[in-house]
């Protein structure tokens, strides 16, 4: 059991997986969004590279209105 | 009349915000009566069961302007940093409207972070849009770091106050006469508006001013004709002000006129 923060939120993963398989586990499709682990920027090349480790902090962003 | 800010060109002087509308179909409204070329947006956690933002970006991308992201909500160098890399790869530009809070009851710039965050990104490749205080010096060192356009609030953010410190803002348009000077937050009216572009600012970036408004689609329009007016007459070189009245109807000729008075 792999345990994380998605989005601020306790979550958890059965096993350790790359983010790529995560997001689609979670439900995120080839959507309009940006992810960053730890503070830390991941382009979008990288999900399938990029291992979720224990602890880490995902955050998944989507446009939104702004002044 | 055209000018040009970071490598595009634009008609309008107006930069307006996508925040805090009635609705959507207002925002997409008001935008559009407003006249403005670049809008701004942010970034916000998504949750995939509601669908995230998705709805609101067809919106923005159907009014086919230039897009500003944000990085509101930053209180360091550090999380305006990534927050700015993120909006590149989804907005696909790169332009930023840099912001990093340092005080939370007025919204104030954090000086120190955002001057970090600006070097650096503008190492990255960013056209960062720095919003600042008004503080001369600080205007100063972002130029130095490679920002070439600055956005000096004219009060704290949705104050709707108006030139707080009409001293600050002229200095810095005196002492940075060649950079593109944006006056972002604090703008109330179209009034404000006005006076900071007879002061020589060179735009205007606001959004509760025409979101908060009664109407804002009528309001938007009002800004706009506010804008151009302001600079119409930056351009055409204002009156000196002075203390004394001067009669502007020609003495000579007076009527009841008598020598002996």
């Amino acid at each position: 059991m792999i345990n994380i923060f998605l989005n601020g939120e306790s979550s958890s993963l059965n096993k350790p997986e790359t983010l790529g398989l995560a997001l689609m586990e979670w439900g995120y499709q080839d959507g309009c969004y940006a992810i960053a682990i730890n503070e830390t920027f991941v382009p979008r090349s990288q999900y399938h590279q990029q291992l979720i480790n224990e602890g880490d902090r995902i955050d998944v962003v989507s446009p939104l209105e702004g002044g | 009349m055209s000018w040009h800010i970071g490598g595009k060109t634009l008609n309008s002087r107006l930069f307006i915000g996508s925040a805090l509308y009635p609705s959507p179909a207002i925002m997409q409204q008001a935008i559009r009566s407003s006249g403005a070329e670049v809008v701004t947006v942010s970034l916000r956690r998504q949750n995939p069961s509601v669908g995230g933002g998705t709805s609101f970006w067809q919106l923005i991308k159907e009014l086919q302007l230039n897009i500003l992201p944000n990085t509101a909500g930053c209180h360091s160098a550090k999380e305006a940093i990534t927050t700015a890399q993120m909006a590149r790869e989804i907005f696909d530009t790169n332009w930023i409207k840099l912001e990093v809070i340092g005080d939370d009851y007025n919204l104030q710039p954090e000086p120190f972070q955002l001057l970090e965050a600006a070097e650096q990104l503008v190492k990255e490749g960013f056209e960062v849009f720095p919003y600042c205080t008004d503080d001369l010096v600080l205007c100063q060192r972002l130029r130095d770091v490679g920002c070439n356009v600055l956005m000096p609030w004219a009060a704290p953010i949705g104050t709707g106050k108006g030139i707080i410190n009409p001293y600050a803002l002229t200095t810095l348009r005196e002492r940075l006469p060649d950079i593109p000077l944006i006056v972002d937050a604090g703008i109330g009216l179209p009034s404000h508006a006005c006076q900071a572009m007879e002061m020589g600012f060179d735009g205007i970036l606001l959004n509760s001013a025409v979101a908060q408004a009664g109407d804002p689609v009528t309001m938007a329009s009002a800004f706009a004709g506010a804008i151009k007016a302001g600079r119409q007459a930056y351009l055409a070189s204002p009156m000196p002000e002075k203390n004394t009245a001067a009669p502007s109807t020609p003495t000579l000729g007076t009527p009841f006129w008598h020598q002996d008075k």
